[in-house]
């Protein structure tokens, strides 16, 4: 299973029953080859915690695992208490447990204020049979839908971009309407899968701060991440796969104490 | 104006209404909700055979054709029925059609489904009359009002004219509203919208059946116009004609589907009629087939978008006032 | 699929293999012999088509593998290889110069269409979405070009049918035995090209996985040029081997058998041509088996696997088992 703690090290967040989301033995298989071989952690309430490793590690995939677009052949995932092991991906998404992607995800054919807005849970108007009301029914919800939108748009410096079709964004720009999207989406807690790739370094610090922000108003983020110094500024605990097991979990200063880790996973 | 000649315009007209609903269907369904209904042209023949065989009366076996279903009901309720059972069709198809993620083999599905349903009505002689179809279907309150061919015709006319009106109504207000929004987005990327908590299948689910109904629709009126309707009416390229009519005029528009419907349907096909015939039988019309191959080409290529695009919703024109804002925004970056 | 203007006056099925003269006539004993015969012989014919479809489904996944796009046009070219090697036929080079010049068309429409159309549209960013609609208009194209050219009369190689031979209960033409040993021979040869070559190797990594290759440093621009000429070659290959067993032929013949390949290498999981070989076997055999019953369902008996295994596994049934037969084919 997992490797003996380092001396010295911190549970994310202690046991699992405290936790926002604990993971159990979390195990898949793909032709043969364990992507996720009996992986365990726990995220507790309020922390940002980053999951890093070399390539092929299955961070990726547990993430995945977690948000349900793969389903586990073994292990437990457990959010606010409930089993949610193998819910399918919408369903996990209404939890609050709401997932961003490794390459853009964006809808490219609608605007940047669309992308936001229609992320939006509990929309009027959004279904077949309430569509058929008419605009008066949901003209009003959708009007408060822009103004949250258009503040998210502020913030993250976007505002001029509001009307360009998404697929007309630079990278970086991309990856913040990622994040601002699942923020749209009213989330309990983000599974952010490399936030910072392809994001300038002015930006990303920049990028980093909102999420520690964001971490201090109370949003629990679990993130995917080779950026080693954003990873280091903004997590509260650092948990390291390799080869589809978590290898160890600390803060990144325990992490970068240990010279085996370091040596094998870190600079290599 | 001859007669003749004003009732070939009426036959252009009455086509160019039945196939905007057509292409209205199709374009929700492909333009805007992003899923590829290669069954299309089956979903208009059931509402061709069943609005065909619920106005012609039982089948009572001793006349030229034998039919499920016959029945006399009055107008307008084959056209209702023939909706609702291209919308029941659509449900139990979309069951299994639309289960593979993706939309290529969902495609690949409903062809197949749409081959064997062509299949089946060709050799099940009983259900509507095998490769001869149904035919002498009889026109609403034809019998009643005692016109010429002509008059009638502007009648109908008028009939489809009111149903293309409620049908354009019925899409505008789909697709320009926040569900419609979803369905875009779930055509630019499903996988996306379902991470964000919209469960994709069922939306699509919804999308199928309404598009199957307007198809539907579309055929009924169709059929009751020009009283016939056999498996040589809706071979799988039928489909692909609609395809580059929606392709041509405008992805996601509901006037550039117009537009197509007009163009590609009407203008281009009916222009195979004034062109010297050259060569063996079906040389024109093979010529014809590979100059909308190109077509859709050169459009994929030039302007994937077509005629009219889909329109930018700019909605930073409906944000509420500043004031109204949260005061939060200290902005990140410059 | 099927788009062009014969087809609106008459869609006739799926063309099936057409039974040997005497396949229903003079060999079976009426009173007691008639199951096992009626079986024997349509194992026979199972293995004629399975041959054709190995050819086809192989070189149809292959291409899926590589450029992860639904080429609708596939049977398409299936149809203008045989045209091209019934040119060939006809101005007596014999059928298995005709079979050559029928791979080599396969081998060069499809290098064509992947350079002169697919990848220019994929540059353009052209989403796969709308890629399954250009190779749609491609299929329209070539289809009715053919048809424009070569006219709607049906066409027959100048060998005919050839002598018939009994074996083991069944009967088949020397030209069936062609098919089989070309089908045969090829798949030998592809197996020892995909094991033991380097562009072999980087075909099979490709198509496992596109974007782990291009991380792997291999250059999937040439592996990609390599596939479609192989998968190509088959294609040829399968259109001239399906137009060789049916008597005759018209210009839609390949679309018509298209579904049928897509069964075979959906069945393998499309991608894996180990899989694809399996699949054209099963369903080769299910189907003449099936025609045991009633002829017409030949074709159903395809379609509903199909439709069954793009329900349950839209990857392939077995995708699993057949990469790990691949892993011990190494």
């Amino acid at each position: 299973m997992t490797a003996a703690p380092l001396p010295g090290t911190v549970t994310a967040a202690g046991s699992g029953a405290d936790a926002l989301l604990a993971v159990t033995d979390l195990r898949v298989e793909f032709s043969g080859v364990h992507a996720v071989a009996g992986a365990t952690f726990a995220v507790g309430p309020g922390t940002i915690t980053g999951l890093i490793g070399p390539n092929g590690a299955g961070k990726s995939t547990t993430l995945k695992l977690i948000a349900g677009s793969e389903v586990p052949t073994g292990g437990r995932v457990r959010y606010e208490g409930q089993d949610i092991t193998g819910h399918p991906v919408h369903e996990v998404a209404r939890h609050g447990l709401i997932r961003t992607f490794q390459l853009s995800s964006e809808f490219a054919r609608l605007t940047v204020l669309e992308n936001l807005v229609v992320a939006a849970p509990g929309q009027r108007g959004a279904t077949l049979t309430s569509a058929l009301l008419g605009k008066r029914y949901w003209r009003a919800q959708q009007a408060d839908l822009i103004g949250r939108a258009s503040a998210l748009l502020a913030e993250f410096g976007l505002s001029q971009a509001a009307d360009q079709y998404a697929g007309e964004l630079s990278g970086g720009q991309k990856r913040l309407l990622e994040i601002m999207r699942a923020l749209m989406a009213e989330p309990r807690m983000l599974l952010l899968d490399e936030p910072l790739a392809g994001v300038n370094p002015t930006l990303r610090g920049a990028v980093t701060e909102h999420l520690c922000r964001l971490r201090d108003q109370g949003l629990t983020m679990l993130m995917v991440e080779h950026e080693l110094a954003a990873v280091e500024r903004c997590c509260d605990s650092v948990i390291v796969m390799a080869a589809g097991r978590v290898l160890t979990e600390g803060t990144m200063a325990e992490i970068r104490a240990n010279k085996e880790v370091v040596d094998a996973y870190l600079l290599g | 104006m001859s007669l003749a000649y004003q009732y070939y315009l009426l036959t252009l007209l009455i086509f160019f209404g039945v196939n905007t609903i057509a292409c209205w269907s199709l374009n929700i369904q492909y333009g805007v909700g992003g899923v590829m209904n290669f069954a299309f042209i089956m979903f208009q023949s059931v509402g061709a055979y069943l609005a065909g065989v619920l106005t012609l009366g039982p089948s009572t076996g001793a006349s030229f054709q034998q039919y499920i279903l016959g029945a006399t009901l009055p107008f307008p309720l084959p056209w209702i029925l023939a909706a609702l059972a291209g919308g029941v069709l659509a449900w139990f198809v979309g069951l299994f059609a639309l289960r593979p993620g993706r939309r290529d083999f969902q495609a690949m599905v409903m062809l197949v489904v749409s081959i064997i349903a062509s299949t089946l009505v060709l050799t099940q002689g009983s259900w509507f009359n095998g490769q001869n179809g149904v035919a002498a279907i009889p026109k609403p309150f034809e019998s009643k009002l005692n016109l010429g061919e002509v008059q009638y015709g502007w009648f109908y006319a008028a009939l489809t004219a009111v149903t293309v009106l409620a049908v354009y109504w019925l899409v505008h207000r789909l697709t320009a509203s926040p569900w419609g929004r979803r369905l875009r987005a779930m055509r630019e990327n499903p996988d996306a919208l379902q991470s964000l908590g919209v469960n994709v299948r069922t939306e699509s689910m919804k999308l199928y059946v309404l598009g199957g109904a307007l198809a539907s629709l579309s055929g009924a009126i169709l059929v009751q116009f020009i009283g016939a309707w056999s498996p040589g009416s809706w071979a799988t390229g039928e489909t692909f004609l609609y395809f580059v009519a929606v392709i041509v005029g405008g992805v996601g528009n509901n006037f550039g589907a117009l537009l197509g419907a007009a163009l590609v349907l009407g203008v281009f096909e009916e222009s195979l009629r004034y062109l010297p015939s050259f060569g063996y039988a079906g040389v024109a019309e093979a010529v014809q087939f590979m100059l909308l191959g190109v077509l859709i080409l050169v459009f994929l290529w030039f302007r994937p978008q077509g005629l009219i695009p889909e329109r930018r919703r700019r909605l930073s024109r409906l944000r509420p006032e500043p004031a109204e804002l949260s005061q939060e925004s200290s902005a990140v970056a410059p | 699929m099927d788009t062009g203007p014969g087809l609106r006056q008459s869609r006739s099925s799926v063309p099936t293999p057409r039974a040997t003269p005497n396949a229903t006539n003079g060999h079976c004993d009426e009173r007691e012999g008639f199951c096992m015969n009626q079986f024997t012989l349509a194992i026979g014919f199972g293995l004629v088509t399975s041959a054709i479809l190995v050819l086809s489904a192989v070189g149809f996944t292959l291409q899926f593998g590589v450029s992860n796009i639904f080429n609708l046009a596939y049977g398409d070219a299936m149809t203008l290889s045989a045209f091209i090697a019934y040119l060939a036929d006809a101005a007596g080079a014999g059928i298995w110069v005709a079979i050559l010049v029928g791979a080599a068309t396969g081998a060069l429409v499809s290098v064509l269409i992947s350079r002169l159309i697919f990848t220019p549209f994929l540059r353009r960013g052209t989403s796969r979405f709308a890629m399954v609609m250009v190779s749609l208009a491609l299929a329209v194209i070539l289809q009715n070009a053919i048809q424009a050219i070569a006219g709607t009369r049906f066409r027959s190689y100048a060998e005919g049918q050839g002598k018939s031979l009994h074996l083991l209960g069944m009967i088949l033409t020397s030209y069936q035995l062609v098919i089989i040993a070309v089908a045969v021979a090829s798949m030998v040869g592809l197996h020892l090209l995909l094991q033991y070559t380097r562009i072999g190797k980087a075909l099979r990594a490709t198509a496992a996985d596109p974007e782990l290759a291009r991380s792997c440093g291999i250059a999937t621009d040439r592996v990609s040029a390599a596939a479609w000429a192989i998968s190509g070659a088959l294609c040829g290959l399968g259109g001239v081997t399906l137009a060789l067993n049916l008597a005759s032929f018209d210009f839609h013949f390949g679309s018509e058998f298209l579904l049928i390949v897509v069964a075979a290498a959906v069945f393998g999981s499309v991608g894996q041509p180990y899989g694809a070989m399996v699949g054209a076997v099963v369903i080769g055999m299910a189907s003449e088996l099936a025609a045991i019953w009633t002829p017409s369902l030949k074709q159903v008996v395809a379609f509903v696997i199909l439709v069954v295994i793009l329900l349950i596994r839209p990857g392939g049934l077995w995708r699993r088992a057949f990469v790990q037969m691949d892993v011990a084919a190494r």
